[in-house]
């Protein structure tokens, strides 16, 4: 039993941000010489392009079929009924520079996220600008299908676009 | 670099202090196992400042998880060679357990219906509305916009590894090399720290971790996403599958 309950609606959504600091600085991401998965690129391998449609004969299954996050889609959850607008967060200064998030609504659900600032000034930033951003952005936009709840596979995430994503949020009235 | 946490909890009342208190539980695993802080107890332990029984029980209890990870999949999962630099990095197994940390105090809070996300390792509780299990993706590695599968999950945890993640991350400790033919690996089944772990270790054994799952784990299914862009599962895996 909750020991102090906030009466709720049906669906409550908390998406709280936190870092976790888990080792990447040194991993092997940013190892000269070594095929860096870049957004569009295809990881580890030598394969040299993205999945295209007719690209892979598909003897069992292809990924180009994939299930594409439609934003288009109803909400699963509605963050405030009826905002529509654009939300710039602040800038963030993070090690690697700064930061800044811009989230688009549109009848109360994010329809698009925008990187303002993203940092490109170190060989470090780069690689958090070309993987993390476009991957986080997307995962912000599947949240608001309806027919995904979550996405399974590792994310690469930085500090300051959380933390402007957070409050680009908190303008939404 | 941080991983982002987040929690969704679909339950008609919501204990906003077990949340919090769920948040608390992160930030001090954070702050003891990260291998990211040069203070925390996983650093102080890989730079040889500490010894493995001056830890706290905690990270004693996640190292002997790591040991038996390592033994029954046969040194694939091994928390000290998945790196270059040879350092201990736990990670494959933190992320996962903290989550289990949390659900045991969301559950004991009398959440019902809840899905935890830990950059990218999952748990779904309950529904996500009465009789609709979660559905829950894994990401196609080249294409971050789709997922390449959904699973339906009730209890159910959901992890993945892969080489898009952050680069190279998991390399074979045999060979001290990246895992050849797979480019992700996700694996189910009722604990998180496990199927972390296992995660791991299958994705280091290439395309027949998904054969080593189908013979060797109980109560766990695995699927992989391969070099050459296909999917490959275990039987009992397409029992979670679904079209959404």
């Amino acid at each position: 039993m909750p020991k102090r309950g906030a009466v709720a609606l049906v669906t409550t959504v908390l998406a709280v941000i936190l870092l976790f600091g888990f080792k990447t600085a040194d991993a092997p991401a940013i190892t000269p010489g070594r095929a860096t998965p870049g957004i569009g690129g295809a990881p580890g391998r030598s394969s040299p392009s993205p999945i295209a449609a007719g690209a892979t004969p598909p003897p069992s299954q292809d990924l180009t079929g994939g299930t594409t996050a439609d934003p288009t889609r109803p909400p699963a959850t509605q963050a405030q009924a009826g905002a529509s607008g654009t939300f710039t967060g602040d800038t963030i200064q993070t090690p690697y520079g700064a930061v800044q998030i811009a989230i688009v609504m549109k009848a109360g659900k994010i329809v698009d996220v925008q990187a303002l600032q993203m940092p490109f000034d170190r060989r470090l930033s780069q690689q958090i600008s070309q993987q993390a951003e476009p991957i986080l952005r997307s995962q912000v936009l599947r949240a608001q299908s309806a027919n995904i709840n979550g996405v399974s596979g590792a994310s690469y995430t930085s500090e300051g676009y959380y933390e402007s994503l957070k409050s680009a949020l908190a303008q939404v009235p | 670099m941080g991983t982002a946490i987040v929690i969704e909890v679909r339950d008609s009342v919501l204990d906003a202090d077990a949340v919090e208190a769920t948040f608390d539980h992160f930030r001090d695993i954070d702050a003891r196992f990260s291998t990211f802080k040069a203070e925390s107890e996983i650093s102080r332990l890989a730079r040889g400042e500490l010894n493995v029984a001056d830890t706290s029980p905690d990270v004693q209890a996640v190292l002997a998880m790591c040991e038996e990870s390592r033994i029954v999949s046969d040194g694939y999962f091994d928390a000290w060679h998945h790196r270059p630099d040879g350092a201990l990095d736990p990670s494959g197994i933190v992320k996962g357990w903290s989550v289990d940390g949390a659900c045991e105090i969301l559950d004991a809070a009398g959440m019902q219906n809840y899905c935890i996300n830990a950059g990218g390792d999952v748990f779904a509780r309950g529904d996500q509305e009465p009789g609709k299990p979660w559905h829950i993706g894994i990401r196609n590695p080249w294409d971050p916009a789709t997922v390449a599968a959904v699973v339906e999950a009730h209890d159910l945890a959901i992890a993945t590894s892969g080489t898009y993640e952050r680069g190279q991350h998991v390399l074979v400790p045999h060979t001290g090399r990246p895992p050849e033919g797979v480019v992700s690996m996700t694996v189910i089944g009722p604990n998180l720290a496990r199927a972390d772990a296992w995660a791991t270790a299958a994705f280091a054994m290439g395309v027949r971790g998904v054969d080593w799952a189908a013979r060797e784990l109980d109560g766990y299914e695995a699927g992989a996403i391969t070099s050459d862009r296909h999917v490959i599962t275990t039987v009992g895996f397409e029992r979670f599958r679904i079209t959404p």
